[in-house]
């Protein structure tokens, strides 16, 4: 396992940037690719959104200064590209952000690529009704198991109100799924 | 009394043992939360293998050409949008308010058509649009509204004439 720093200077050196670059894909593509996947819920979407943002990694890293860890700042300009390409979604249908998030939740009932039951469906429409902020805490905390130390450095938010956030998220969406 | 040796040096605390039947107990008892912890979403056979490839292939459509690492075109192509609209603004004639011309496109439908069409200007393309020789200043600052043009304005946009205060103001009576 490369160690990061080597990784991050293989990214910047002209000579090592391809092979470095195949390696960051391969490390991270489905951590990030999931990390995307439950903002934009769409396969397709998720594989736009995926793609932009490993073009802006691999294009900005000579702004990467080291910090705070590569994954976080990988996963940053991942939930920006994610909540950046939902807020133009919502631009072009003319609705609003939770508007076109519960559309979106919805159509997952058609989607190929969603086999989940009654219940998992009804989990996503609890979840596309949060605030922004919580449903980045809730999927990062429940389903991907990251520490709120960590989601913190993401997020930029104080580990005290990310605990706050996940707290209310969970009470809303446990309501949400009793028919509360 | 001999010592216990199987403890390895570690002790546990008071009544630990006594306690740990009921409190395990406990745990199994309580209930699961509602939350599914599976999300249902799944992925195409084979997506992530091939998705290095189908990015190079984004990155270097032409094959073979350097991949732009600092591509500033997009940025040129929006502040030449932004700089078209002031210069068609102060320069196109004002008869024509009621029909949707090119002054009334906001910026950034501009810069967003110049993002997503496939024009592909180059940067000596949009330097000819704007040919610094021909500009001056007084272009971009000069007002080119008569009355009519306000008149006009305050005709559309006013609903109240009120809002003008046009009346004697009784305060300095």
């Amino acid at each position: 396992m490369i160690a990061e720093e080597t990784l991050v200077k293989e990214l910047k050196a002209k000579a090592t940037q391809a092979k470095a670059f195949e390696l960051l894909v391969d490390l991270y593509k489905q951590r990030l690719y999931w990390h995307i996947r439950r903002i934009v819920l769409d396969h397709d979407d998720t594989d736009d959104v995926l793609q932009n943002t490993f073009i802006k990694i691999y294009r900005n890293i000579d702004s990467f200064k080291g910090d705070s860890k590569l994954y976080s700042w990988m996963y940053r300009i991942a939930t920006n590209e994610a909540l950046q390409f939902l807020k133009s979604k919502a631009r072009k249908a003319g609705v609003t952000g939770g508007e076109i998030q519960e559309r979106m939740a919805n159509n997952l009932r058609a989607d190929v690529y969603f086999e989940g039951d009654q219940i998992q469906l009804q989990l996503q429409l609890a979840i596309a009704q949060l605030p922004e902020k919580q449903k980045l805490v809730f999927n990062m905390k429940y389903f991907e198991a990251l520490k709120y130390e960590e989601i913190s450095e993401i997020l930029d938010t104080s580990v005290g109100a990310l605990k706050a956030s996940y707290h209310l998220a969970v009470k809303k969406i446990e309501s949400f799924l009793k028919g509360d | 009394m001999k010592k216990n040796q199987d403890n390895s040096g570690f002790k546990v605390p008071d009544g630990y043992f006594d306690t740990f039947t009921q409190r395990l107990g406990q745990k199994l008892s309580e209930k699961e939360s509602d939350i599914p912890k599976d999300s249902g979403f799944s992925v195409p056979d084979g997506y992530f293998e091939s998705l290095h490839e189908r990015l190079l292939q984004r990155m270097n459509p032409e094959g073979g050409r350097v991949i732009q690492l600092r591509p500033y075109k997009k940025y040129f192509l929006a502040a030449a949008a932004v700089a078209a609209i002031v210069v068609l603004f102060v320069m196109l004639p004002r008869e024509h308010l009621a029909q949707p011309s090119f002054a009334d496109l906001a910026g950034t439908d501009i810069a967003n058509y110049m993002e997503s069409s496939e024009l592909d200007f180059t940067y000596e393309e949009i330097a000819q649009l704007f040919p610094v020789e021909d500009m001056e200043m007084g272009d971009m600052m000069q007002s080119r509204l008569n009355e009519e043009n306000i008149m006009d304005y305050l005709d559309m946009s006013m609903e109240d004439y009120e809002e003008l205060n046009l009346g004697i103001d009784e305060t300095y009576q």
